[in-house]
């Protein structure tokens, strides 16, 4: 009595030796050269490939430089805002503060102390502008 | 048509400066091959023949991708069983659950009929009765390695799946056939 794995095993083995028939092989071919005959091969040529390589990596790097350095612009312009502002703070400030505190001082004075705070923050802001031009 | 390595390396750098007669001799050398995995595939004349077709003008539009690292036969399978398992997964060919009768095997497949060639109507009819309820991808795996006797590492290249995967879908697709002839 012949088992269901060694009945699988000769279906297989005979499915396996049975070839199907190829009828009309040659006219198949034709029909393939017909078809190729009509199609274009187009070929990419191999510098158009290396042209496309090197720009697309000269882009990357493009890229990675501006923001790179526009990075490193900021954090030195921040820095020297903070170090600007803090100056302001404590130098001219405090002066002009001092005077407005005092009674015996006079208006034009408290008024000459804050121009000259003015115009040492414009100058300050003038010389910062250039820097992060620069 | 046996063609031999040399021959075939010259034929594919012809081809590939636009030899039609060198690609010809491609054709003609492997497509037999194809036609009979893909009736066994979709167990249906024309349609093996457009697959065929369809194999070959792939293999014309890609041949610079083809490396000699791989077995030209290989790749070619690669090409013709993707091209069978679109078609396996459209909807004409999916499986059904209904009722099929194995007693067909039985009478085109017997062990007193072993010499006898079958036609090609009656081979489709034993393969799709044989694995009519197992996946377009067990399908695949199950007739390459069983109808074409082709080796798991060979079968690996050419479907790009795990060794595992494909032991799996094969004990899998063994395992249901089994049941339904046991039942049958």
């Amino acid at each position: 009595m012949e088992t269901t794995d060694n009945k699988l095993n000769r279906i297989i083995t005979e499915i396996r030796h049975q070839q199907p028939e190829f009828q009309d092989a040659g006219k198949l071919t034709e029909s393939i050269m017909q078809e190729v005959r009509n199609l274009p091969r187009t070929k990419v040529p191999k510098i158009l490939v290396w042209v496309r390589v090197v720009s697309g990596a000269a882009a990357i790097f493009l890229l990675v430089l501006f923001f790179a350095q526009s990075d490193g612009r900021e954090v030195v312009a921040s820095n020297y805002r903070s170090a600007l502002l803090n100056f302001k703070k404590s130098e001219i400030d405090s002066t002009c503060f001092m005077l407005n505190k005092s009674d015996q001082n006079n208006l034009l004075e408290i008024y000459t102390c804050y121009l000259r705070k003015n115009a040492i923050e414009n100058n300050q802001h003038k010389i910062f502008k250039q820097i992060s031009e620069n | 048509m046996q063609i031999n390595p040399q021959t075939l390396q010259q034929c594919i750098e012809q081809s590939l400066k636009n030899d039609e007669k060198a690609f010809r001799t491609i054709v003609e050398s492997y497509q037999n091959m194809i036609y009979s995995l893909a009736f066994r595939l979709v167990c249906n004349e024309e349609e093996a023949k457009d697959i065929v077709q369809e194999t070959f003008i792939r293999v014309w539009m890609h041949l610079h991708k083809y490396h000699s690292e791989m077995k030209f036969s290989t790749w070619l399978y690669a090409i013709a069983t993707n091209i069978c398992l679109d078609k396996l997964k459209s909807k004409n060919y999916r499986h059904t659950f209904a009722v099929v009768d194995y007693s067909v095997i039985n009478e085109l497949i017997s062990e007193e009929k072993t010499d006898e060639r079958l036609l090609n109507s009656e081979l489709a009819e034993v393969i799709k009765t044989l694995t009519n309820a197992l996946s377009p991808k067990q399908k695949m795996v199950f007739a390459l390695r069983f109808f074409e006797d082709l080796e798991v590492e060979e079968i690996e290249k050419i479907t790009g799946m795990s060794a595992a995967k494909i032991k799996s879908n094969l004990f899998l697709a063994r395992k249901y056939i089994r049941e339904k002839l046991e039942r049958s």
